[in-house]
């Protein structure tokens, strides 16, 4: 069914959703079964960017967006991946570093 | 020098109205809400690069969700609740997305319909935002001053709520633009004036009452300086004159600068509400005008997904 040049995409935001709750769900669930801490944190991390990129694409309608908006929508990710290099050392140099 | 000429638009043919295109053939409400939002990103990865570094420094001293290892504080974060807080947002942002298809068909019902569900979803949200707040103020005594773990949470998870709080006016004003339909005008109605008049009173209202509890200042400071000035910001430009006052906010700690940025900030908000259901109603392009609001609601989602695993889950 596509109205007004617009198509539907009822199902695929049915299924993001799906998926949104269920990897919630499987994040709540990995705090709790007392996993080592390194691993938990990276998989707790990779599961929220997986999340957060769903969102982005699917929701924001990224994925159907012009080249240009596209541009404008990853910039941020430049200073976010500065900002990771700079934590990243910060871990890095931490003496008392327990984890 | 016509209007047309400082229009970047693909041609729209129609020389009267203004057109929403920018000359990549984009919706400019969706260029300039990505380029918003990239900056509000910024904003929020400082609040977050901050955390982090923070955490980084503390080690197993942080209260953590994770394993308990000795000599680790407990954890006075409810978990399950804001787990559900988690889910009640991704299904308004579901609902969401729902409405912008269905402005985009224009479906009129199922647009306010989804809307309003939107709006539901964003009200339970901060509702147990609200209720985990005064529990754990009250109940665990943390506030902002004690240590860097409620620091941290209260700056992101306020910053956050912030944002939903603006969020659930802003979809608000989009389902009573859409119930109340389309309408354009230009003169200053006799609601305009009823507004205006009661976001200065408010505005009064509230100045007077944090004048009172301001003991170092003097009379003619606050009674014949302050309050008028604020009165004449409320009355004539409460926009510009909450935009001027954000630039204060680093001062907050200062006494009139909070008196002012808190009266005018609630004072203002029945004009500016009144102000933007005006605005939204004279949009012929309602399918563009959701969906612009639509990223907004989902970048607040986005930021939550994160937060939630920074903050409560490791």
């Amino acid at each position: 069914m596509a109205e007004n040049g617009h198509t539907n995409h009822t199902k695929t935001y049915l299924y993001i959703f799906g998926a949104l709750a269920v990897l919630t769900a499987i994040e709540v669930g990995i705090t709790q079964i007392g996993m080592p801490k390194t691993p938990m944190i990276i998989l707790l991390i990779a599961l929220a960017l997986v999340k957060a990129g769903l969102v982005a694409v699917y929701f924001m309608h990224l994925k159907y967006d012009a080249a240009f908006l596209k541009v404008i929508a990853y910039s941020p990710l430049a200073v976010a991946s500065i900002l990771i290099l700079m934590l990243s050392l910060e871990w890095a140099f931490q003496p008392h570093w327990l984890f | 020098m016509s209007e047309l000429a400082l229009q970047t638009n693909s041609g729209s043919g129609d020389h009267h109205a203004p057109s929403h295109y920018t000359s990549t053939g984009t919706v400019m409400g969706k260029v300039f809400m990505w380029l918003f939002l990239c900056q509000d990103a910024l904003m929020f990865m400082g609040f977050f690069a901050a955390y982090i570094s923070v955490r980084i420094g503390t080690g197993n001293l942080w209260p953590s969700s994770g394993a308990h290892l000795p000599g680790m504080e407990e954890n006075p974060l409810n978990i399950p609740l804001t787990a559900l807080n988690t889910f009640v947002l991704i299904c308004s942002s579901v609902t969401m997305v729902l409405a912008v298809q269905a402005a985009h068909w224009k479906q009129s019902k199922k647009t306010i319909l989804w809307l309003a569900l939107t709006v539901i979803g964003g009200s339970i949200f901060l509702g147990i935002q609200y209720g985990e707040y005064s529990h754990l103020i009250t109940k665990d005594g943390m506030s902002m001053g004690r240590s860097l773990f409620d620091a941290t949470f209260f700056a992101l998870t306020g910053f956050h709520g912030i944002h939903v709080f603006c969020g659930v006016m802003y979809l608000l004003a989009l389902v009573i633009a859409n119930a109340m339909g389309h309408k354009k005008s230009k003169d200053l109605g006799i609601t305009e004036w009823v507004f205006k008049i009661l976001s200065v009173g408010l505005t009064l209202f509230f100045m007077i009452k944090l004048m009172g509890s301001w003991k170092d200042g003097g009379w003619f400071l606050k009674y014949v300086l302050i309050v008028p000035i604020s009165a004449f910001m409320a009355f004539n430009l409460p926009m510009v004159g909450l935009a001027l006052f954000l630039w204060f906010v680093p001062f907050a700690h200062y006494p009139p600068i909070p008196h002012v940025l808190l009266s005018l900030i609630f004072g203002s908000l029945p004009y500016i509400f009144y102000r933007g259901v005006k605005w939204l109603r004279a949009r012929e392009d309602m399918g563009d005008v959701v969906e612009v609001a639509g990223l907004y609601w989902h970048f607040v989602d986005l930021i939550w997904i994160i937060l939630f695993t920074l903050v409560y889950l490791i």
